[in-house]
């Protein structure tokens, strides 16, 4: 019982790293139809802009994560005025936008590594212990992780629900050119839905980053599968069933590690994809339900 | 039409034309007084190029001790660097390019990683490979031109499995990660364990580069072992120990682990995750012995100091074992053409096993490429001792040599010997 439980804890905490990756590449999916491959690239860059910040400049690291999280934001904008606006403007098809998306993030990379060398890199942290908590076992970092998740799943939904910002993207997620002709204004509502999935993005690279203790440049594209694998469960485009999909994807990995093998805890989150899109082919919840709250403005 | 196709006819012609005329073979001789080509076959550009220095170190000391004794019957030799990179697509036409683009290639330091691949293609050209490739595939090699320069992978587990037994341990742990690296010593480390009567507690392969393996270090830790013995790659030994500190009450247990480990790439990534002094306190790694101080290494370590800025940082490289084995190994390369008086690598491969070997038999043992020349030259038969002893193969052309156990120094970034393994204490030990 001691174990399971543990498990599950340990479980939570994978699926707060992938909830953040997982929501924010949903929300760009939902705004734009992209599937975008530089998403791994955008985490791997806030993580080593957040070195910067910790090693470099000496800042504590939840300044640092601060300021990676931002760091993304700002790239994720700059790819998504630079690069895909003008491809979406000429109506370029889905395949063209997937090898865009492909390049960009192999230039990001390539980047990265002409900067900072191939080598790995740890950000300047004091180690922890576990502590238990009920009979769950987390070091105090691993909790204030679970905490931000929480906090930027909230403020997520806060957003989207409450605020005629959140109103507005939800539109432009059912229709943008019908958005458009409502009075929104579908360009900058995409640009700012693009920087919330940065910020998302970037916070989930700085915190992965974190939690393998040592990173390289392939610390991005490590997790960008399993979050796309998490957001396809829930329901591609869909926030709230990418929060439900990381969860599914976090504790299904590690009672994967527990009960079958170690070796193929990656395998886990697309064992589960398959059998769930087999079973509920739109995922955990289909765009229906966003569609259908879009329509009620 | 025809006049079209005549003409991409002739074209063709002369295409393949130019390739034969600049291809290496190892049937032909180099020109008189012709460069010869010692190839570097590895990976330069992917993330194991921080260790491609490791071999140019080799080369660079080789070529400077063989040019500074005249060269190879009047020829001199120079280090040429191909990228073979990290993945087969990749390696194979390297590997074309290299035997087109290269002139006199008389032998090739690698391929490694790639070997499986590319081997077979240079030695259908018939050149001396030089090689510490760990892919079992050449553990019973029979390719005449492959030379496995440093014991075999599934020598280094046995070697592993019977520290952890010298050292005292009962009850271990094994963590591998499941990557073709890794899975290639899993079965002669636990093999050599349950022939040594240690108990081995839990034996997981992790999957590599994961967020997490706080599951898998509780299942470890569940097993109560005295030690773990080890190899994954450094992103994962850093997130798995770390995690294993957090959950063990910051309690580290004692960690062994393979030659892929006793590199710097490896171990400073572990400093950073569990601190200097748990990794001085408590890690040990098994490697090829490094070279013993005497005449070879000193020449070995003159010409690597002399490299220029062919080797960065050269200092790092005067005692590491993989570059005096690659130094060695093309040394005697070097000396089986000048027993042969041929640098055609068809006619001189089989003299490396008559320059090398046990010393005895009314052989004069020499210790330089120019010692070796003389006595030659001089019509006497020699066996070249390398910078760690004598180089013997065995019947499959890999190389049989002794480990040491290696614990890391992170104050002066080192590697410090703890004890050594010869070959006879190692197949005593495995009863063989």
């Amino acid at each position: 019982m001691t174990e399971l439980i543990e498990t599950i804890g340990f479980g939570l905490v994978a699926s707060a790293v992938v909830g953040l990756g997982a929501v924010g590449f949903t929300l760009q999916f939902s705004v734009s139809h992209v599937f975008n491959f530089a998403y791994g690239a955008v985490m791997t860059a806030a993580a080593y802009f957040a070195y910067l910040a910790n090693v470099t400049f000496g800042l504590d690291i939840w300044i640092a994560l601060a300021a990676g999280a931002l760091f993304g934001a700002a790239l994720t904008m700059a790819i998504e005025a630079g690069i895909f606006r003008p491809f979406l403007a000429r109506r370029a098809d889905t395949f063209t936008l997937l090898i865009a998306s492909i390049g960009v993030g192999l230039v990001v990379v390539s980047v990265i590594n002409a900067v900072a060398g191939f080598g790995a890199h740890s950000y300047e942290v004091n180690p922890q212990v576990a502590v238990h908590v009920w009979k769950f076992l987390w070091t105090p970092r691993q909790m204030a992780t679970l905490g931000l998740a929480i906090v930027a799943m909230l403020a997520l939904h806060v957003t989207l629900r409450y605020t005629r910002f959140g109103k507005a993207m939800r539109a432009v997620a059912d229709d943008s050119d019908l958005a458009g002709n409502s009075g929104v204004n579908a360009r900058r509502v995409t640009l700012l839905a693009w920087g919330i999935s940065g910020l998302l993005c970037g916070m989930a690279g700085v915190i992965l980053a974190l939690s393998t203790v040592s990173f390289n440049t392939n610390v991005g594209s490590s997790l960008l599968l399993v979050a796309i694998a998490a957001a396809v469960v829930g329901g591609i485009g869909e926030p709230y069933g990418a929060m439900l999909g990381a969860v599914a994807v976090g504790l299904a990995s590690e009672f994967f590690a527990w009960l079958v093998s170690p070796g193929l805890k990656d395998v886990a989150a697309f064992v589960l994809l398959v059998v769930i899109l087999i079973t509920r082919p739109n995922g955990l919840r289909s765009g229906e339900k966003m569609r259908t709250e879009a329509q009620s403005l | 039409m025809r006049r079209t196709l005549a003409g991409v006819l002739v074209l063709f012609l002369i295409a393949v034309g130019i390739t034969a005329c600049g291809s290496s073979s190892g049937e032909s001789e180099a020109g008189k007084g012709e460069k010869l080509t010692a190839g570097m076959f590895i990976d330069f550009s992917g993330p194991a190029g921080e260790q491609a220095n490791i071999v140019v170190a080799g080369c660079a000391a080789a070529t400077g001790s063989i040019n500074a004794a005249g060269g190879i019957l009047g020829h001199e030799i120079g280090c040429e660097r191909f990228d073979a990179g990290a993945d087969p697509a990749d390696a194979v036409p390297a590997a074309s390019r290299m035997l087109s683009g290269a002139s006199n290639l008389a032998f090739t330091l690698g391929p490694e990683e790639v070997a499986s691949a590319t081997a077979p293609i240079i030695s259908a050209q018939k050149i001396v490979m030089l090689s510490a490739s760990g892919d079992p595939h050449f553990n019973e090699n029979d390719d005449p031109f492959f030379y496995r320069i440093v014991p075999a992978d599934n020598v280094a587990g046995q070697a592993q499995a019977y520290w952890a037994y010298k050292s005292g341990f009962k009850n271990v742990a094994m963590l591998f990660e499941n990557g073709s690296g890794a899975l290639t010593v899993i079965e002669p480390v636990k093999e050599g364990l349950e022939k040594l009567g240690v108990n081995v507690t839990a034996n997981l392969k992790v999957a590599p580069d994961q967020s997490s393996y706080r599951t898998e270090v509780q299942s470890l830790l569940a097993s109560h072992p005295e030690a773990i013995l080890s190899e994954t790659d450094p992103q994962t030994a850093a997130t798995f120990f770390s995690e294993l500190l957090e959950l063990n009450g910051g309690q580290m247990i004692p960690l062994q682990g393979t030659p892929a480990t006793v590199v710097s790439s490896y171990e400073e990534p572990l400093v950073r995750a569990i601190g200097a002094e748990n990794v001085e306190k408590y890690f040990e790694g098994t490697t090829v012995a490094a070279a013993e101080p005497g005449p070879a290494l000193s020449e070995y370590q003159k010409y690597l100091l002399q490299s220029g800025s062919e080797v960065p940082e050269p200092e790092l490289y005067k005692n590491e074992p993989y570059s005096t084995a690659f130094y060695d190994s093309s040394v005697a390369t070097a000396l089986a053409m000048v027993a042969a008086k041929s640098t055609s690598p068809e006619k001189f491969q089989g003299f490396l096993t008559k320059v090398t070997g046990s010393p005895g038999q009314g052989k004069v043992e020499v210790h330089t490429f120019a010692e070796g020349k003389k006595a030659l030259e001089a019509g006497k038969q020699i066996v070249y001792m390398g910078t760690n002893g004598p180089i013997i193969w065995n019947q499959f052309h890999n190389r049989e040599g002794a480990f040491q156990a290696l614990a890391y120094n992170p104050a002066e970034r080192k590697n410090e010997v703890r004890g050594t393994i010869t070959p006879q204490e190692l197949k005593q030990a495995m009863g063989e």
